[in-house]
């Protein structure tokens, strides 16, 4: 209990500023306060006749201790302590100078200066003023005991008193401390918190400082808050107060920033709900060559309504180029399971694509309905034989093309070679660099030829076996391109596919016809994605859920024939009419809708996908077989399914074991 | 009005502190003797002291015997005792009682307003009152009757500096045989012992 006392009415020793600036101030009114007594006590010292020279007098000599203290103490507690003291003398002289009818009413002038004390919110000073009283009175008890304790004056009356004083003196104390403690004193509990929030803050920075991520809160009006983190600086540059969002990106990308602005509008409108329109919000941007990816997350109370965001964004460039050596491996993986697999037809693939590729990098191709074609091309078998990333760069320039009426940029051209040659490198290593001047026999060709020779075969019999090997058969060729044809249609989720093969034996030599097997394989990419319809289509239809594409190669009379049999929707004449009129090509005729179909740019698909629907497929195939002096044929009955058929002279198979010959040594 | 920064701290700070000390000391010195003279509460004799009765009847003239005498012993240098002269002066006086004045000090333009009054001054010095009297404070009041015994010998306000003297009331209260209680003494020492006593500073006595 007594250290309670003590703590209530010690002050803490540390003053701060605001307690000095306050207790200056109010020492100083107090001093002028009692300066003010001056001419009073005289007055009252006239009107009483109790001596206004003595009034006067005793007055200033009160003023030393308070006027001594105010201009020399540097401890203001202490001169509130002295001017407590001062108005317990004040008052003495009141009641002194005042004696009269109302001299025990001026005995409340006591009352006042206690209660007036507390302004000094220490409670020192109210008991130095107590005290004095207390003192007072004793001593005056010790030197002339009853002039306390008198018949006028019964000890009970004196008791009262006394009680008084006490107890306006506590209470005094208390307003005192309270007065500290939540005016005073807060100057202090606020450099507390502020002390405490200030290291928040600091540990806060240290956060930011040191995370990868680069992390921002934007206001609804979308500007960017002051405190972002370290990265954000790095990567954007400072930030003036008052930038948004947009602007700051669009420092770096004026196209980002201009997607930015128009998605933080939608935003703002809140027509839609924050997780809809933040999630509309652009995620990637490319800045100095860096990758970062945006998160946005609104930050409030309110579900609805975005009052803060708060923007996430990480650098995945190295991620992004991991993926990327990862894809690379992994494409490198697959053209060592597809050399594995089927070495001729890749090397054939390959070496069809290196060509292609060698006249877009080089920018020889100048027509850009031929530069069409060979992306097309390129695309299609790269994306047979999974080289993703290559016809994913083929499908992005065809896209500029088409869309924007651009040729490839050169920036997709460096790509393009860096990939392709990247597999070169890889394919070298695999197979060698003398990997088309090998002949690969198989072991029944081998111990056949062997044979012949020992059996004494015919010199032509023997030179047709031996040239055979360069050639390959048609049933081969077809099983292959049957073999990519199921990999489209896995691409394409069209799982309820079957493909056949029905081919003779007839050789063809794969140099001559690896153009048009190239381009092919468009013919077979559109019997799957636009003949074939889904299951429930087809059950719909009465047909069997599961569509059926044959590959066909056989001679007949001269010709050899290669065709393409589905039983799927059949083509869409009208829509075919309706293109060719739009596009200004003859379509009166089955002739000229056929020769339509077969048009650059005509396609029945309204959406272009990675498979097709740029109308360019069918006119590449269509020109290889030109080139092979051949015709195209197309029968297709709505709803039963379309054959499509390349008639070419007998004379295009494979060459005679002489012919064969003089080709070599020429 | 700002403090002199140069003046804070150090020595000067020192010095200072001391002399607050100082002042302390001396203005509760003061303030204590200030105080006496509205605590103490001034001696008088005892009424039933036969001397101070004696010496107040050897006043009386022959043909005064017979009455009511009322004494107002008075200092003139006290507030309290010029109170009681203008009240004397001005209030109206019972016919049939003797009323004398002691005067310590005094102006013969106050005695002579007194006489005007119908009052018999007897000035005197505080010597002569402490010792042919025994009376060393002012102003008191003493009522003796026709028998010469002091029946009543006190203050002539309820309250320090009150407004309501009581004289004539005691007085007429007296005659009609009525139990009076003495009044405290609210006034001035006027015994020099007792002046030094009260004021060593001589704050309030002149010496």
């Amino acid at each position: 209990m007594f250290q309670r006392i003590l703590q209530a009415v010690n002050l803490p020793q540390e003053i701060t500023n605001f307690e000095q600036d306050y207790l200056q101030r109010m020492n100083r009114i107090g001093l002028m306060f009692f300066v003010a007594h001056v001419p009073v006590f005289a007055a009252v010292a006239f009107f009483n006749e109790t001596g206004v020279g003595l009034a006067l007098g005793l007055t200033l000599g009160a003023l030393i201790g308070p006027a001594l203290a105010y201009f020399t103490f540097s401890n203001p507690r202490n001169v509130s302590v002295v001017h407590g003291f001062t108005s317990m003398v004040m008052g003495a002289l009141l009641v002194h100078f005042g004696q009269g009818p109302v001299q025990i009413e001026m005995h409340f002038y006591f009352f006042v200066l206690l209660a007036l004390l507390a302004v000094f919110a220490n409670p020192r000073a109210i008991i130095v003023a107590a005290a004095t009283a207390a003192v007072h009175h004793l001593g005056l008890w010790i030197w002339l005991p009853t002039s306390i304790f008198n018949y006028d004056a019964p000890v009970w009356v004196v008791a009262i008193h006394a009680g008084f004083v006490v107890l306006e003196s506590v209470a005094a104390c208390f307003i005192a401390r309270s007065f500290f403690d939540n005016v005073i004193g807060l100057d202090k509990i606020v450099q507390k918190r502020t002390a405490e929030v200030d290291q928040r803050n600091r540990d806060m920075r240290v956060v930011l400082d040191n995370v990868h991520q680069g992390l921002l809160t934007v206001s609804a009006e979308g500007v960017v808050a002051p405190e972002y983190s370290a990265r954000v600086s790095e990567w954007f540059g400072d930030v003036p107060a008052g930038t948004t969002l947009a602007q700051l990106v669009g420092g770096k990308s004026s196209k980002a920033g201009e997607l930015f602005e128009i998605g933080w509008d939608q935003v703002q409108m809140g027509f839609m709900p924050p997780i809809v329109t933040l999630d509309q919000m652009p995620k990637r941007v490319e800045v100095d060559g860096k990758v970062l990816e945006f998160g946005y997350r609104s930050v409030g109370s309110d579900p609805e309504v975005v009052e803060r965001a708060l923007i996430v964004i990480t650098d995945r460039t190295a991620e992004l180029a991991a993926q990327a050596t990862e894809a690379a491996q992994r494409e490198t993986l697959r053209v060592f399971e597809r050399v594995m697999a089927d070495k001729n037809g890749f090397l054939e693939f390959f070496d069809e694509a290196n060509e292609i590729v060698s006249g877009v990098v080089a920018e020889t191709i100048e027509d850009t309905t031929l530069l069409k074609r060979a992306l097309h091309t390129l695309k299609g078998n790269a994306a047979i034989f999974q080289i993703n990333t290559v016809a994913d760069l083929c499908h992005a320039m065809e896209d500029r093309l088409v869309d924007e009426g651009e040729r490839p940029s050169k920036d997709q051209l460096a790509l393009l070679s860096q990939r392709w040659e990247g597999l070169k490198k890889n394919l070298d290593t695999l197979l060698g660099k003398r990997r088309r001047s090998i002949v690969e026999v198989e072991d029944a060709d081998f111990e056949g030829l062997l044979s012949a020779v020992l059996g004494d075969a015919k010199h032509e019999d023997l030179a047709a076996r031996i040239a055979g090997w360069k050639y390959e058969s048609a049933t081969r060729r077809l099983v292959g391109i049957a073999d990519k044809a199921r990999r489209v249609a896995r691409r394409l989720n069209k799982e309820n596919v079957e493909i056949n093969v029905e081919a003779g034996e007839h050789l063809l030599d794969p140099a001559r016809w690896s153009g048009f097997w190239a381009s092919f394989v468009h013919v077979i990419r559109n019997a799957i994605d636009h003949g074939i319809e889904s299951s429930e289509d087809r059950i719909a239809a009465g047909k069997s859920a599961e569509g059926h594409v044959v590959l066909r190669s056989y001679v007949e009379r001269d010709e050899l024939v290669v065709q393409v049999q589905d039983d799927g929707r059949g083509v869409d004449w009208a829509r075919v009419k309706a293109k060719a009129e739009a596009a200004g090509i003859g379509h009166s005729t089955q002739s000229e809708l056929v020769t339509a179909l077969f048009a650059d740019g005509i396609s029945t698909k309204d959406e272009v996908t990675q498979i097709s629907g740029r109308g360019v497929g069918m006119a590449a195939v269509r020109a290889a077989c030109v080139a092979r002096q051949g015709r195209v044929e197309v029968h297709s009955q709505p709803g039963a399914g379309t054959t499509v058929e390349f008639r070419f002279p007998a004379a295009e198979m494979a060459p005679s074991p002489t012919e064969l010959y003089n080709n070599i040594a020429a | 009005m700002r403090p002199v920064s140069g003046l804070k701290g150090g020595w000067n700070e020192r010095i200072a502190y001391a002399i607050a000390a100082v002042w302390v000391a001396v203005f509760l010195t003061v303030g204590a003797t200030l105080t006496v003279g509205h605590f103490y509460t001034l001696p008088r004799p005892d009424t039933s002291d036969p001397a101070v009765a004696t010496a107040l009847n050897s006043m009386r003239k022959e043909e005064q015997a017979q009455s009511w005498l009322a004494v107002h012993i008075l200092y003139a240098d006290c507030r309290c005792s010029q109170r009681i002269f203008e009240h004397l002066r001005l209030d109206a006086r019972p016919s049939d009682v003797v009323e004398k004045v002691l005067l310590v000090g005094g102006s013969e333009t106050l005695k002579q307003q007194l006489a005007d009054a119908g009052f018999e001054v007897i000035s005197l010095k505080r010597e002569e009152l402490a010792d042919r009297f025994g009376l060393t404070a002012a102003p008191l009041f003493a009522v003796l009757d026709p028998s010469g015994t002091l029946r009543y010998l006190g203050g002539y306000t309820g309250r320090k500096q009150g407004l309501d003297v009581r004289d004539t009331r005691i007085l007429a209260q007296l005659r009609d045989e009525q139990l009076v209680d003495e009044l405290p003494l609210f006034g001035c020492a006027v015994a020099q012992e007792l002046q030094e006593l009260l004021d060593p500073l001589s704050i309030k006595y002149e010496k």
